[in-house]
């Protein structure tokens, strides 16, 4: 089995699985909020099947194809997010600047930003135009 | 008072300092806030709606009118450079402006998508000006079953813009559609999939949801692709950037100018009918673009005739928007809903009166509008060489502030922390969705449609008390758009086959490249 055909078989067991767990819920609910819904996840099902098809049937011979995913190439990535939920947190405990300038100043080390004087500028232009905007202008609350 | 009298008088109320201010302002501050992921037209018209019960009806409108369009429009601009379309009706335009972008014709992508958006609002202002009471009847014939038979129009787009893979595309957009079965059910007040979660008893929010699949999918995009050496989103420097001209060629020019006219009459047209807006018409214009295009298979690569036709339709939707709320009262999208109601503050009815003897602030309003359009295009071009300079700040420096630009923009919709988890929850989803070779834009159709097309329906199961058919075959138009939705339907796979017989199996063909 192909990389991309493997990928192909887990992504539709993960697809399956969530869609089936999704449809457990439709069950509790009356008739008419449910028929939607149920309408969407009976035509998900269907597609997700047809796509594994599809796949085995291009790629099934084919022992050198590649997947979309590999680790190595997901892992920093995924480790900035994980970053933006760490701001997120911190948004919601310090506030929109407080935090901001934290994962500004986070981001723009982590990813070599030099000289310092910079990533103090960005930062300080960066604060005054959301003030300017969001505050002063759009009166929102952060 | 005669039609050239109320001209006049409405020409000398637009040519005061005051309005031709608010104009400028209007049009400045919608670009910005267009360009701001998250920001989006009816947020800025609703923030501003309280600045003009200080001032006259007629500057007031005017301003509200002209940030209305230009934010359309600003959307476009970052939507092109950076992947992230500023407002929902600018993700079409992402599709083609971002690969030209990376094709190193960054200022081509920004100066096709201005002009395409000039003649596109401008356009739909003389539309305004010259058919408004004739075109605004049309959507009086429309009942539950032909806008549940448009929203099926509408999503029957997914087949062209699912990329290589029909499958993936599909299943893209019923997730869309899944999506927003989420919340409170309309007709019954059941919660569904809400997981006692309150928030999400008011559905999944689309504009953080969008936010996250395509901002912060591209920041995880951007951060792997800096792992792998690309450190700008173009490689080179600010010099070959500026080189050349936002204005296309001669040549360019001809090729997109017919797919500006029929996608400016379709945008249009879709802005009259209420309840649909600029995003739907800059999609439905994109599809059209694609399947009357010799190549099609260059939509999605940066094919310039997919920025003329998003954004010549999605700002054409503003004009029409205006149609049935002056005439009639009906707003054609949500921004026009808001603006309904800070006209009516301003003592201004819509209806026939405010043809006649409101004639003069009326007509000082649309003139402000068409003014609006022709100044958004000509600052548009001005600036075009400057903004174009953000593909060459370096990637290490554009993340951060896109995901800052990205948190505010999602949380300010509501001052909802929620809305940033939904946009985190979605930026992972388009992350992985990108990663295993599903299209991100069909779930964001399905996702707008979907709720247009469940109410709708339900709707019409109650209009007609259990006889579908009958009142189905009762309305010619329903039936027209059921052919429609066929055609649309059916469509790709007769071009797909019509494509095999002329010019082989595409796929083995790729191979042998």
């Amino acid at each position: 089995m192909s990389p991309k055909v493997r990928e192909s078989v887990i992504t539709t067991v993960v697809m399956l699985a969530v869609f089936g767990f999704l449809f457990t819920q439709t069950l509790g609910m009356p008739d008419s909020p449910a028929l939607f819904p149920r309408m969407c996840l009976a035509l998900l099902s269907i597609l997700t099947v047809i796509m594994l098809y599809l796949d085995v049937r291009k790629y099934g011979k084919d022992h050198e194809a590649q997947g979309g995913v590999h680790w190595k190439e997901i892992a920093l990535p995924l480790l900035a997010f994980a970053g933006v939920v760490v701001y997120a947190v911190l948004f919601d405990l310090f506030g929109y600047f407080i935090a901001t300038a934290i994962m500004l100043v986070g981001f723009m080390i982590a990813l070599k930003v030099k000289p310092w004087w910079l990533i103090l500028a960005i930062i300080a232009g960066y604060g005054l135009f959301i003030y300017l905007m969001f505050v002063v202008w759009l009166k929102v609350n952060i | 008072m005669s039609l050239t009298e109320m001209l006049m008088g409405a020409i000398a109320q637009l040519f005061t300092w005051e309005c031709l201010s608010v104009l400028i302002i209007g049009v400045v501050a919608g670009m910005i806030v267009g360009a701001l992921p998250g920001l989006s037209a009816s947020m800025a018209v609703a923030l501003l709606v309280p600045l003009t019960f200080q001032m006259e009806p007629a500057p007031g409108l005017i301003m509200l009118t002209a940030v209305y369009t230009s934010a359309i429009y600003g959307g476009s601009v970052t939507a092109c450079l950076i992947h992230t379309p500023g407002t929902p009706s600018s993700a079409a335009t992402a599709l083609d402006g971002f690969p030209l972008t990376k094709q190193g014709q960054g200022l081509k992508a920004v100066g096709i998508s201005t002009i395409s958006s000039m003649i596109g609002g401008t356009a739909s202002a003389i539309a305004l000006l010259l058919i408004a009471p004739q075109l605004a009847k049309v959507s009086l014939w429309f009942s539950s079953l032909e806008y549940f038979l448009l929203a099926c129009f509408g999503l029957t787009i997914i087949g062209s813009m699912s990329g290589d893979n029909m499958a993936k595309g599909l299943i893209s957009g019923a997730l869309g559609l899944f999506f927003g079965t989420v919340g409170l059910d309309l007709l019954t007040g059941y919660p569904r999939f809400t997981f006692g979660i309150i928030p999400l008893e008011s559905g999944i929010q689309l504009v953080p949801a969008m936010i996250g699949l395509f901002a912060i999918s591209q920041v995880m995009v951007s951060v792997e692709e800096l792992r792998g050496g690309q450190t700008k989103i173009l490689e080179g420097n600010i010099k070959d950037l500026a080189v050349g001209s936002p204005w296309p060629s001669r040549k360019e020019m001809k090729q997109i100018m017919p797919t500006i006219g029929i996608s400016t009459v379709l945008g249009i047209l879709i802005g009259i009918l209420p309840g649909t807006g600029c995003d739907i018409g800059s999609w439905v214009a994109y599809n059209g673009a694609q399947r009357r295009s010799k190549h099609p298979e260059k939509f999605g690569h940066g094919a310039i005739e997919g920025i003329a036709a998003s954004e010549s339709a999605n700002n054409a939707v503003t004009g029409g928007a205006l149609i049935p709320m002056l005439t009639l009262g009906i707003p054609g999208s949500g921004t026009c809903a808001i603006m309904l109601g800070g006209m009516m503050i301003q003592g201004l009815t819509p209806g026939y009166e405010l043809f006649t003897k409101q004639g003069e602030i009326t007509y000082a309003i649309i003139l402000g509008f068409l003014l609006a359009n022709i100044l958004m295009g000509v600052l548009g071009m001005l600036v075009a060489k400057y903004v174009v300079r953000i593909c060459v700040i370096p990637n290490a420096i554009l993340i951060p502030l896109i995901i800052g630009l990205a948190t505010i923009g999602a949380y300010a919709i509501q001052n909802s922390s929620f809305d940033v988890t939904i946009m985190l929850v979605f930026g992972l989803i388009g992350y992985f969705a990108r990663k295993l070779g599903f299209a991100t834009a069909p779930m964001i159709l399905g996702m707008i449609l979907g709720p247009m097309a469940e109410k709708n329906w339900t709707q019409t199961l109650l209009i007609c008390r259990g006889d579908l058919l009958g009142y189905f075959f009762s309305r010619p138009i329903s039936i027209l758009l059921f052919v429609m939705v066929v055609a649309g339907l059916f469509t790709p796979v007769f071009m797909r086959f019509f494509n095999k017989k002329t010019m082989g199996d595409p796929d083995a063909a790729s191979k042998e490249d």
